[in-house]
Formats: structure tokens, C-alpha cells, sequence
């Protein structure tokens, strides 16, 4: 068992082979070897690790694709393009929080390095965008348009390209 | 609970309950997000504030949008975008948007048939073969001569004389070398940077219906039934192929594997090293004009108003493309489209993968 605290302290046991799909863990892990010091997670809270330790948890026996089936840019064969309306059903109920939660979860899974999270949070967060006008974007996350009128109808016009496909 | 009081509780929860992934995140999980999206859902998100425009218009979400678009890009492109007048290079610095915009208009007006005519005066008679480039379109006509244009100014650069005494059938050229073919039996190997003619290659006995070449061997085919292999280093003749039972009307090489079509309503499949046919197959109801070949499909044109594609392995037909109402007579495949000419007057353009 591996023993990890949170950013206040909150203590959380987890098995080994599950945490591992933390890449920052398991290299810390084989660096210095199992040991009964808790790893102190300063940049994760409580309620944000529970999240990711049920994620491991779910995921534990997926094919480790960490590091080869990933999204990153350049690595990605042209073919088959990255697609965010591939997400399972437990997956989706995974995501289904608030901004704020999902917020701190794309931060954990990034700094935890779990390419799979990652790339499905923020999936999740690129179908809140997806399909939707400029407004009802503004909507979805409540941000205020800081353009000019005139700025607003240039970029409109800019962009327009996009939308006659 | 009063209304103001509800308000003011609103108010201070709602920032929890909201939040800007795009502009809060580093740009880098920003960016992560973006890159689910398509073009279309990326250029509105560039309109919902001054900072969601930055960060998508950031040039390497660009640069993933085109390349998981399965666009491939290589550096004569770039400059024929440019000659479009797009800004697209600064200093080896590609602008991916602009690029991606660009691609997607050139991929609409093929979908949609939008297109621009423009003539270009010069030949006295009726124009046989072309091909062209990024920069110029080489054309050989009957009035004896191939010609050179600009595609920038649509200015004739350079007429090729005194080398057909008929009609130019066929040509076809790359940095080095012109070769063209012609009603004369007699093929034509030109210096392309000079335009002086370098060897004469006799020996078919009628018209010199179409010719390829790659760097080892130039291939000519003919009215004779004959199809001839030359050595591209010292235009010695390599081998004569003998088969076909009518005029041999067109030829496709790639990696060593000539493919040729015949008035017999056969095409044969040849290993150009060996001389050896490997396939001989009855394409079509009528005679065969064209050939297209990508190295693993074989697209054929014919008078029985069809196009085909074949499995250059198995020889095995894998579509029919129907739809013309007369003779298909030429056929291009750039990798994505497939384009044939016919005597029905029309110009189709087909997607040979759906």
C-alpha cells in the first residue's frame, strides 16, 4: 500500500498497482522505492485525490496505454483524429461536477500525469464548448464579452470561414 | 429570504459554480482542450473573448487541426498557397491557420465546383496532352509544338519547334528532362531547363500514343501494340512488350510496376525490370483509354462510359465508377480525388474511398 497525503493533510492508503497510473507517482516510487513515508500531494486536495484514486480505481486493469495512445500534438497518426465523443458512460458520470471540481481535476491529472484523465477531463470540457454559438459559450462558463462592438464584428468576420464547410 | 438578500447569495457562489478552463488553465491544458475540437467549434470559441481569441488562434493548435486533418504538407505547396497571395510564410514560419483556411477553400471548391476559367492563347490547333506544376503547365498540341506557360501570368514562356513533324500526343516531365511522343512514331527527349533537344528515339512504327518515365526508364507505348522500354542514362532500348492485340492506348508506372491499357479491353500489369506481365486482365465491355495507378489501385477509363478500380495484386475489380455518358478518355488521381475528362463534355470529380 502506498500512503499519500493531501494539500491539508487528509491521509488516503491506496494500492500500489492502482496509483501507479499516476506517472509522477510510479517514477517516484522506482526512484526511491516503497517506503512507509507518505508522499505529500501539495498541489492536490482531499476531495481532488479521492476523485483521482476512484479513477485508478475504475481503470485499474485497462490496457496501459499511458504514453502511447495519447493526444499529444505531433504523435497523434492523421487518420484517426482525436475525438471527444468517445466517452463511456462511466467515464461521463465521472465528469458529471461542478466547473470548479473538473477545474481542479484537469490540474490533478496533469500534474499527477495521467494522460488517460486528462485527456478525458478535458474532453469533457471541450464538449461543454463543442456545437455551441459564441454566446451560449459566454453562458456555459459565465465570462463576459470584453469586446468592442466593432472588435466583435471583426473577428466574427475573421472566423467566418470556419463556419461554410 | 428577501429577493436582494437570494441575489447577493448568488452572486458570491457563482464564481464557484463557474469556470474559464480556457483563460485560467495554463495555456498548455488550454490548449489540450481546444485540440477536441473541429475548426468550425474553434473559430467560435475565438469569439467569445479577447482571450479565448488568443488562445485560439495560438499557431501550434493550428498546426494540429491541419495535420490531424490528415493534410500533409511539403514546402512547393506552401509556395503556391503564397502565390495566391495568402500570407502564410515569415521568415520559415508557417501560419497554420491561414494554411488550414486555405486548404479548406481549395477542399470546398472541389466539393462544390466553384471554379474561375482562364485561357491561354497560343496554339494554333487542338491540344492533345498537359501537365503541370506549382509554377507552369506544359502543353503539346497538333500544331507540332509544346508549349511552356506561367500559371502566375498566364504567359506563354517558351514554344518548343522543330522537333514534331505531326501531332504531339503525349509528354510528360520532371526537373530534368521533357519527353514527348507524337503522330511521327518518333519520341522526344528535351532538356527542361534548356529547351534543347536532346535524343531521338525511333523505332515504333505508329503514333506514340502515351509515354511515362521514372529514373530509370523511359516506357513508351503505341498504335503499333507495342510497348517499349528505354534506358532513361543512355536511351538504349531496353526491351520491347509485346501482348497487347490493338493499340496500346495509355501506361501508369510506379515502384517498378508498369501498368498498361489497351483497345483490346485488356489491361496488363508488367514488371519493368523483368519484362515479365504479372496480370492480364479483361477490364471493360469496350476498349480502355486511360490509366491512373497509385501503386496499389489501378483506376481505368473506357468506352464502355465506366471507370474502374482495381486491386493491382489480385487483379480483382473493387468499384465501378458510373455516371459518364460517353467515352471516358483521361483520368488524374492526385492522392485524394480522381478526376476524369469525357466525350460527354463533362469533367467529374470522384472520391475513389467512399
Amino acid at each position: 500500500m502506498v500512503r499519500l497525503h493531501s494539500s491539508e493533510g487528509s491521509e488516503f492508503e491506496v494500492e500500489r498497482s492502482v496509483i501507479e497510473k499516476s506517472l509522477l507517482i510510479k517514477n517516484m516510487l522506482d526512484d526511491v522505492g516503497e517506503n512507509d513515508a507518505a508522499i505529500p500531494l501539495p498541489n492536490v486536495s482531499g476531495p481532488i485525490l479521492a476523485k483521482v484514486i476512484e479513477y485508478c480505481e475504475h481503470h485499474r486493469n485497462d490496457p496501459d496505454v499511458d504514453g502511447q495512445n495519447t493526444t499529444k500534438p505531433g504523435t497523434s497518426a492523421g487518420a484517426s483524429s482525436p475525438s471527444s465523443d468517445d466517452i463511456d458512460e462511466w467515464d461521463m458520470e465521472f465528469c458529471r461536477v461542478d466547473q470548479g471540481t473538473l477545474y481542479e481535476m484537469i490540474l490533478a491529472a496533469n500534474y499527477l500525469d495521467i494522460r488517460s484523465m486528462l485527456d478525458l477531463t478535458c474532453k469533457t470540457v471541450a464538449n461543454m464548448i463543442k456545437n455551441k454559438s459564441p454566446e451560449e459559450i459566454r453562458r456555459t462558463f459565465n465570462i463576459t464579452k470584453d469586446f468592442t462592438p466593432e472588435e466583435e464584428e471583426l473577428v466574427r468576420r475573421e472566423n467566418a470561414w470556419c463556419e461554410d464547410r | 429570504m428577501p429577493t436582494s438578500c437570494v441575489a447577493q447569495i448568488v452572486d458570491e457562489i457563482s464564481p464557484s459554480l463557474y469556470r474559464d478552463f480556457i483563460s485560467d488553465l495554463p495555456l498548455e491544458l488550454s490548449l489540450h482542450i481546444l485540440r477536441f475540437l473541429d475548426a468550425q467549434s474553434v473559430g467560435r470559441a475565438s469569439q467569445v473573448s479577447r482571450q479565448w481569441q488568443r488562445i485560439a488562434n495560438t499557431n501550434v493548435l493550428w498546426k494540429y487541426l491541419y495535420q490531424n486533418n490528415g493534410w500533409s504538407m511539403d514546402a512547393p505547396l506552401i509556395r503556391w498557397y503564397n502565390a495566391y497571395g495568402e500570407w502564410i510564410h515569415q521568415q520559415q514560419h508557417v501560419n497554420w491557420r491561414t494554411l488550414y483556411r486555405t486548404r479548406c477553400g481549395i477542399e470546398r471548391r472541389w466539393r462544390t465546383s466553384i471554379y474561375m476559367i482562364q485561357h491561354l492563347h497560343g496554339h494554333q490547333e487542338g491540344i492533345y496532352c498537359v501537365q503541370f506544376d506549382h509554377q507552369k503547365i506544359v502543353s503539346g498540341a497538333r500544331d507540332h509544338t509544346i508549349r511552356l506557360w506561367s500559371i502566375a501570368s498566364g504567359n506563354c514562356i517558351l514554344t518548343l519547334r522543330n522537333g514534331h513533324t505531326a501531332s504531339v500526343l503525349c509528354l510528360q516531365y520532371d526537373d530534368d528532362i521533357l519527353v514527348s511522343g507524337g503522330s511521327d512514331a518518333i519520341v522526344i527527349v528535351w532538356d527542361m531547363r534548356t529547351g534543347r533537344r536532346l535524343h531521338t528515339l525511333t523505332g515504333h512504327e505508329d503514333s506514340i500514343l502515351n509515354l511515362c518515365f521514372d529514373e530509370q526508364y523511359i516506357v513508351t507505348c503505341s498504335k503499333d501494340c507495342t510497348i517499349r522500354v528505354w534506358s532513361r542514362e543512355d536511351y538504349r532500348l531496353v526491351r520491347v512488350l509485346v501482348g497487347h492485340r490493338v493499340a496500346v492506348n495509355a501506361l501508369a508506372l510506379r515502384n517498378g510496376i508498369l501498368v498498361s491499357v489497351s483497345g483490346d479491353r485488356t489491361f496488363r500489369v508488367w514488371d519493368i525490370h523483368t519484362g515479365a506481365c504479372l496480370h492480364r486482365v479483361y477490364g471493360h465491355s469496350r476498349g480502355i483509354a486511360c490509366v491512373q495507378f497509385d501503386g496499389r489501385r489501378i483506376f481505368t477509363g473506357s468506352s464502355d462510359r465506366t471507370i474502374r478500380i482495381w486491386d493491382v495484386e489480385t487483379g480483382e475489380c473493387l468499384g465501378t465508377l458510373q455516371g459518364h455518358t460517353d467515352l471516358v478518355r483521361s483520368l488524374d488521381y492526385d492522392g485524394r480525388w480522381l478526376v476524369s475528362g469525357s466525350y460527354d463534355h463533362t469533367i467529374r470529380v470522384w472520391d475513389p474511398d467512399t
